[in-house]
């Protein structure tokens, strides 16, 4: 299985020979390591490729993000992370300031951030628990504070500042164990996506810098998942903008089915579920006559550890042993 | 790779440990990443045989280091106004 897939993305590399010998015999030293790992665990050996594969991603899309570092490379060099220190920075005053002016002007809370339309059955922002985390925001100067995603004792957070006009923000905020972990990515493109110019050549923070995304992009998407305790996969959400021309977001789940998903009034769609086989796996954006304008896929949630994962390490033990004997 | 050199599947592990499980890597994207960084002198790499395999092995550079620092600095900035926009924790 791993040799036919490194045959695919061998195929699918646009690179020197030399360069593509190096990506894929990294490629194979990561999948031979990560089977390894799924046979421990227990996965027949014909599994514990399947799976490595999965989490490695569609050699589709691992080899147009090499094309991207290829062209990137062939640009005019830029320091990434000092033009991600200039985002991040403009970024954070933007909401900074909301936060601010708000504490002078008293407590509000933003005007609308609810879905056009949730999925039946799926937890959504709207519940009045998550309605607080927008207490503090002046809806006259944050333009979109589009959604949430929900779970238990979790909240995503996807923000737009559109007050400079020069970017959107994305933040995503989730309590995992007893850890609080944030991450944010700044894209200085238009907020609402009315124009296409603008490249999105930095991204920002952990998955910033660990992400590239696809240069003349028809969404900007987010995905997260977590658990109630390290060792187990509770929930998963994707919140997005999509940009103007796009006219359908469909998600597809782990069990294969697929749903649309509504873009509110500012072009912005979400998706939460606590249900396993509903987890997102692929986010498409469709345009003029069902063309495919993009597909972002994404690992399943996996646990921090136990089963599949191996073994807990003493400090997530000793936080699953607690949550075990608080909620048996 | 500011605590020592790691190859790609050791650093997806270590960010998984490090933030909880909170990000759901698609692990392969972490390489053209690596290779983008590399290429902009804040890391270096060579080829590491151990426990039987061959890998490659990602170092931060002097350059990296100080890009680091500079990140850093301003990450842990954004992490607080965000707090403040959020107030308490859910």
């Amino acid at each position: 299985v791993i040799n036919d897939y490194l045959d695919e993305l061998e195929r699918r590399l646009a690179a020197p020979r030399r360069r593509r010998r190096r990506i894929l015999r990294e490629a194979r030293a990561h999948l031979v390591e990560a089977a390894a790992r799924e046979r421990a665990a227990g996965a027949t050996p014909a599994e514990a490729e399947r799976i490595a594969i999965a989490r490695f991603g569609s050699a589709r899309a691992i080899a147009e993000r090499f094309a991207e570092v290829r062209e990137a490379v062939r640009r005019p060099r830029r320091a990434l992370i000092a033009a991600a220190t200039i985002g991040l920075a403009g970024a954070a005053s933007l909401v900074a300031t909301a936060a601010l002016h708000d504490s002078e002007s008293g407590q509000r809370t933003v005007a609308s951030f609810s879905w056009s339309e949730r999925l039946p059955g799926e937890p959504f922002a709207g519940d009045p628990r998550f309605t607080r985390f927008y207490r503090g925001i002046d809806s006259d100067r944050l333009r979109m504070v589009v959604t949430a995603g929900v779970g238990e004792q979790r909240a995503g957070v996807l923000a737009a500042p559109g007050a400079a006009d020069d970017g959107v923000y994305i933040a995503h905020v989730g309590l995992i164990g007893e850890r609080i972990a944030v991450s944010g990515e700044f894209h200085p493109v238009n907020p609402v996506f009315e124009v296409r110019r603008g490249r999105p050549d930095t991204l920002l923070g952990w998955n910033g810098l660990l992400r590239s995304l696809p240069r003349d992009y028809a969404l900007v998407a987010f995905n997260s998942g977590g658990g109630p305790r390290p060792d187990l996969v509770g929930w998963s959400t994707v919140v997005g903008l999509a940009r103007d021309d796009v006219e359908r977001v469909v998600v597809r789940h782990a069990g294969g089915e697929e749903s649309e998903l509504r873009l509110n009034e500012w072009r912005a769609f979400g998706y939460s579920t606590t249900r396993a086989d509903r987890f997102p796996v692929a986010v498409k954006a469709f345009g003029d006559g069902g063309r495919l304008l993009q597909e972002i896929t994404y690992a399943r949630p996996a646990p921090l550890c136990g089963g599949s994962a191996g073994p807990c390490d003493t400090e997530l033990q000793a936080i699953i042993d607690r949550k075990k004997r608080e909620q048996p | 790779l500011s605590d020592g050199a790691l190859h790609g599947y050791g650093l997806i592990e270590e960010v998984r440990r490090r933030s909880g499980g909170g990000f759901a890597l698609q692990e392969g994207t972490v390489y053209p990443a690596l290779h983008r960084l590399e290429s902009q002198g804040l890391l270096a790499s060579r080829w590491s045989l151990g426990g039987g395999r061959r890998r490659r092995v990602y170092r931060l550079t002097r350059k990296g280091r100080r890009a680091l620092a500079e990140g850093r600095r301003a990450w842990r900035d954004l992490i607080e106004r965000v707090e403040l926009v959020l107030g308490a924790s859910p």
